[in-house]
């Protein structure tokens, strides 16, 4: 990811920004996390190496899951502290929450999103509750590269639970009580301090 | 109160304002409702204010500067959502979506007295009460019974009523903009 990153910034002019990616992709490669990766493929049978690799870690996991956890976090933060940050690159990642025909939902903390299958089908994930990612990079004014990837949870199953937050947030369920207040007329919301929202 | 103190304004599809999200720090990581707060604000707002998915919802997101420094102090959200009834019935209304503040900023007021917190708590009652197409203005916030700062925020911007609590949020109140 962080390879990609650079040469994304390379590609862009931005050079310095693309070594210091590099190099920071490198070390990653060199720390103990991607050195248990290494080893724990390299002792796995070809299929199962295969099936980690394509994202389908069945044979190898959970050991396989807890070390890319690691190698995740570890190249998120790095991102995140790197600022490749672009506004014209911008990912979706999430769980498949309906599986279509000719499409998958891809379910967000924020947004739903329709991923056509084939699409979905490139990164092994097609199934009710598989977690895939869409990087979306915006190539000039016509042409838009869309890429499906494999996607693997960051968080123990354990702090996975629901959140107010985005728009899967649970809340929006009203009891008879609650829709009796709603059906009184609202009241101008009040505002302690004059303020002016620019734009 | 001198606004002169504070920018407020709309959020922009930059990568200065993506960035200024995705560093901003509100939590103690050790607090979980805390730091699911800060979880949302640095990797979901940005892309939901920005989906195209979801302009149907007219989502606004708003950020607080200290003019001096031209730090983030706080970005506050809300979108028009539906609420339904278990027997269909449903209601149009907003939903404050997030209000934080930075970690520097809480329990701090500017120098003329106004809290931050109150000065974007207001911005976002006046930019739901003035936004065109006009907003339903039965305000809903989902805030953590233990989030005393918060609680009491919203008593003092008008949120006093309630709604019950759903099952899979127990910890969250709902707590509701007043009735006329």
């Amino acid at each position: 990811m962080l390879n990609v990153d650079a040469a994304r910034l390379a590609r862009e002019g931005r050079l310095r920004d693309a070594i210091a990616l590099a190099k920071a992709a490198a070390k990653i490669e060199q720390g103990g996390a991607f050195r248990q990766l290494k080893e724990l493929i390299s002792g796995a049978t070809a299929a199962a190496a295969t099936t980690a690799l394509q994202g389908t870690a069945g044979a190898v996991a959970p050991q396989l899951l807890e070390i890319l956890r690691a190698i995740a976090l570890e190249t998120w933060t790095l991102r995140r502290r790197s600022a490749i940050l672009d506004v014209h690159l911008q990912t979706v990642a999430g769980r498949i929450s309906e599986t279509l025909p000719d499409a998958v939902v891809l379910e967000t903390s924020s947004q739903k999103t329709y991923v056509p299958r084939a699409l979905a089908e490139a990164a092994n994930r097609t199934k009710v509750g598989d977690l895939l990612a869409i990087v979306t990079e915006r190539l000039n004014q016509s042409q838009v590269a869309f890429e499906a990837l494999p996607a693997i949870s960051v968080e123990n199953s354990s702090s996975s639970r629901p959140s107010p937050f985005g728009r899967s947030a649970p809340i929006h369920h009203l009891t008879a009580a609650d829709a009796r207040k709603f059906r009184r007329p609202a009241a101008p919301l009040k505002v302690m301090i004059p303020v002016t929202v620019g734009k | 109160m001198k606004s002169s103190e504070w920018q407020l304004r709309s959020i922009r599809r930059t990568q200065k304002d993506r960035k200024a999200l995705a560093t901003f720090a509100c939590a103690n990581a050790t607090i979980a409702w805390q730091a699911e707060v800060e979880d949302f604000v640095q990797n979901a707002l940005f892309e939901w204010r920005f989906s195209p998915l979801a302009e149907s919802n007219d989502p606004r997101v708003l950020l607080l500067f200290d003019k001096a420094t031209e730090d983030l102090v706080g970005a506050a959200a809300h979108e028009s959502v539906v609420m339904r009834t278990a027997r269909g019935e449903s209601f149009v209304a907003t939903k404050l979506e997030v209000v934080a503040i930075c970690r520097d900023w809480q329990g701090r007021a500017f120098g003329s007295g106004a809290r931050a917190s109150d000065v974007l708590m207001s911005g976002a009652m006046v930019d739901i009460s003035a936004w065109v197409p006009p907003r339903f203005q039965r305000v809903v916030a989902t805030v953590h019974e233990d989030n005393r700062r918060s609680l009491a925020l919203c008593r003092r911007h008008g949120f006093t009523e309630e709604l019950d609590r759903v099952d899979e949020l127990s910890s969250y109140r709902r707590l509701l903009s007043r009735a006329g």
